[in-house]
């Protein structure tokens, strides 16, 4: 160990530091918060639970589930595990729906960066097929992850999305049958 | 435990003493004071501050899972801002006032802190990244404080969280994050060698344990995940243990470069190398693939490199007239028995052959049991002897359940194996006897 005043200035620097990075972490979600294009995707939403921060919903995403029916799909045939950007348009009520997914980065519009879940190797063009997004948990007290559960079986529930232009997002809310119920603020 | 252990060994020494009239019952209880009373209460003290340390650690951390929307997410935050900062003072206050055990304890609350903010962070905004990076920040925290605090509690905190975020960063798990295309998992063996250096700074011998046991950890989880050994990098592991296992003996002979680690690393070492063998001598298919693959030169390439070190290892403790130097010898064997082992299965296709290799791998791991007892009796090391017979006996378990050949085949060497070693056994003794009475 230091001596007294050596473990002082070692001490403090290291507080310094250390809030200094956790403060750059929030100063840079809330920036992308407010820079990102909100959209509001739909979600199912289970509860369960994580050793260290505790209750969260689980949401499965309607656009994570692409059909090519509906999707088009310009760079078939797509392998497991590859990295895929789904375009987004708004749909007609109030959730936002994948119009396309392609292999490279759209040059414009709001798209979301995800990855293929397992696509059979020799799959159908018409089969459909999963992308995973890294939008699975939302963190909320027992409770309300129990009342959110609930309120998934008889109504429509939604996640609010700041996306960035590099199709990165992060979330700034719920939606509760149409409600927009905004969580992205200190106070 | 270390203490406890020492101290109960002192105090039968020091009454056997007594009466053989080595020393008097003054100064018996003048040693058992110095040793054995100090040492148990700086300890438990330590121990106690160092226990509600970690509670507090927990409780921060159960606070966050909480989730408690109670309070405004700014006060929550600043209350773990504050718990840092907090902790990091009465650290200092603790040591400026001669209470290291106390200090340390903060020191671990402050990091632990961090840790909780980082994890009150990522609950709060929905953060979705891996859980490892979070782990990862959290360990670089900790080595921050350790550096500008020098605190061992520090280390050995930081220790720990390191283990954590190389066991969630495993192969195993699919999703786990990389750096430039690779698994963080194998950036492992970058951040042990940082963290020896820091422990071997410090001579902390609880941190150089927990790192001991983190690497071996680390090197459990690879071979798990490379179970088939198709790949050259396992060759090249054992060649690098044999390497550093000889390194170490030679330092424990010398200058004593790990300030008396030694005896425990050649333990740890010879638990690694036991490790490895066994899984070798247990694979008989994806041995010869491996053999067979263009693994072989690499493979080969770093035995023979380890043992040329070993040797000249060998050589220079001859020159000193070490009586360590025959037990300094039993790495250039292993690494030449593992070189005419590949060369067997790579040169030989028959079936027979093959069986014959088997055996021999078999045979080499028991000796290397034994070769570990003996080292742990020479050097006085229980923890080293003891990992000896483990290696015999999991090696004996691993074959039988494997079967070599056939059951009775497998009884027929065992029984030959057995009467080997009591041969053997009489003439150790015989000499033992004899040098017994010369004295």
């Amino acid at each position: 160990m230091k001596t007294a005043k050596g473990l002082f200035v070692g001490l403090v620097v290291a507080a310094v530091l250390q809030t200094g990075a956790l403060g750059a972490i929030i100063y840079k979600h809330l920036e992308d918060l407010r820079t990102g294009v909100e959209v509001v995707l739909k979600s199912n939403m289970r509860d369960p639970r994580d050793f260290f921060r505790g209750h969260y919903t689980r949401l499965q995403l309607d656009v994570e589930r692409i059909d090519p029916k509906t999707v088009s799909l310009p760079d078939l045939p797509l392998k497991t595990r590859q990295d895929v950007f789904i375009v987004l348009k708004p749909g007609e009520d109030g959730f936002w729906k994948a119009s396309a997914v392609s292999a490279t980065a759209p040059s414009g519009g709001v798209f979301l960066k995800g990855v293929t879940s397992y696509v059979p190797p020799n799959a159908k063009p018409t089969q459909p097929f999963n992308v995973s997004l890294p939008f699975s948990r939302y963190y909320a007290p027992k409770r309300r992850a129990l009342e959110l559960e609930a309120l998934n079986r008889d109504q429509k529930l939604g996640i609010i999305l700041a996306v960035q232009a590099d199709g990165t997002a992060k979330i700034k809310g719920i939606s509760v049958d149409g409600k927009l119920i905004h969580d992205e603020t200190l106070l | 435990m270390i203490a406890f252990n020492y101290a109960s060994r002192l105090k039968e020494d020091l009454l056997a003493w007594q009466v053989d009239g080595l020393i008097d019952a003054h100064t018996r209880d003048r040693l058992l004071k110095r040793v054995v009373d100090e040492k148990y209460s700086t300890t438990f003290g330590g121990i106690v501050a160092m226990l509600g340390g970690l509670l507090v650690l927990a409780a921060l951390i159960a606070f966050v899972a909480a989730n408690w929307d109670q309070m405004p997410r700014i006060y929550r935050l600043g209350l773990l801002f504050g718990a840092l900062w907090l902790s990091y003072l009465v650290a200092w206050f603790g040591a400026s006032r001669g209470y290291d055990a106390l200090s340390a304890a903060f020191i671990v609350i402050g990091i632990g802190a961090f840790g909780a903010a980082i994890i009150l962070i990522s609950q709060m905004f929905h953060l979705q990244g891996k859980p490892e990076n979070a782990i990862l920040l959290w360990a670089t925290g900790g080595l921050v404080t350790t550096l500008l605090s020098r605190s061992t509690a520090a280390l050995c905190t930081t220790i720990v969280l390191g283990s954590i975020w190389v066991f969630m960063a495993a192969p195993f798990n699919r999703d786990a994050a990389s750096i430039i295309g690779i698994d963080q998992f194998y950036f492992y063996p970058a951040a042990i060698i940082l963290l020896a250096w820091v422990t071997r700074y410090f001579r902390s011998r609880l941190a150089a344990h927990l790192l001991a046991l983190s690497t071996l950890g680390w090197l459990a989880i690879l071979l798990a995940h490379n179970i088939e050994i198709t790949h050259p990098v396992w060759w090249i592991v054992f060649a690098l243990l044999l390497m550093s296992a000889s390194g170490v003996l030679y330092s424990y002979v010398g200058r004593q470069g790990l300030f008396g680690f030694e005896r425990p690393l050649l333990a740890y070492h010879a638990i690694a190398i036991a490790g490895i063998a066994i899984s070798f001598a247990s694979t008989t298919r994806q041995f010869k693939q491996s053999a067979m693959s263009g693994a072989v030169s690499l493979s080969v390439l770093a035995l023979v490199i380890a043992f040329c070190v070993s040797l000249g290892m060998v050589l220079l403790l001859r020159g000193r007239n070490s009586p360590l130097m025959r037990d300094q010898i039993v790495f250039p064997i292993a690494a030449a028995l593992t070189i005419v082992m590949i060369a067997c299965v790579y040169f030989t296709q028959t079936a027979a052959w093959g069986l014959i290799g088997l055996i021999a791998r078999w045979v080499f791991c028991f000796f290397l049991g034994i070769w570990f007892v003996r080292f742990g009796w020479r050097l006085e090391s229980r923890f080293l002897s003891l990992t000896g017979y483990a290696t015999f006996l999991i090696a004996l378990l691993v074959s039988y359940l494997q079967v070599m050949g056939s059951l009775q085949l497998t009884a027929l060497i065992y029984a030959l194996l057995g009467g080997l070693l009591i041969v053997v056994s009489v003439f150790i003794l015989r000499i033992e006897k004899r040098s017994e009475e010369k004295t």
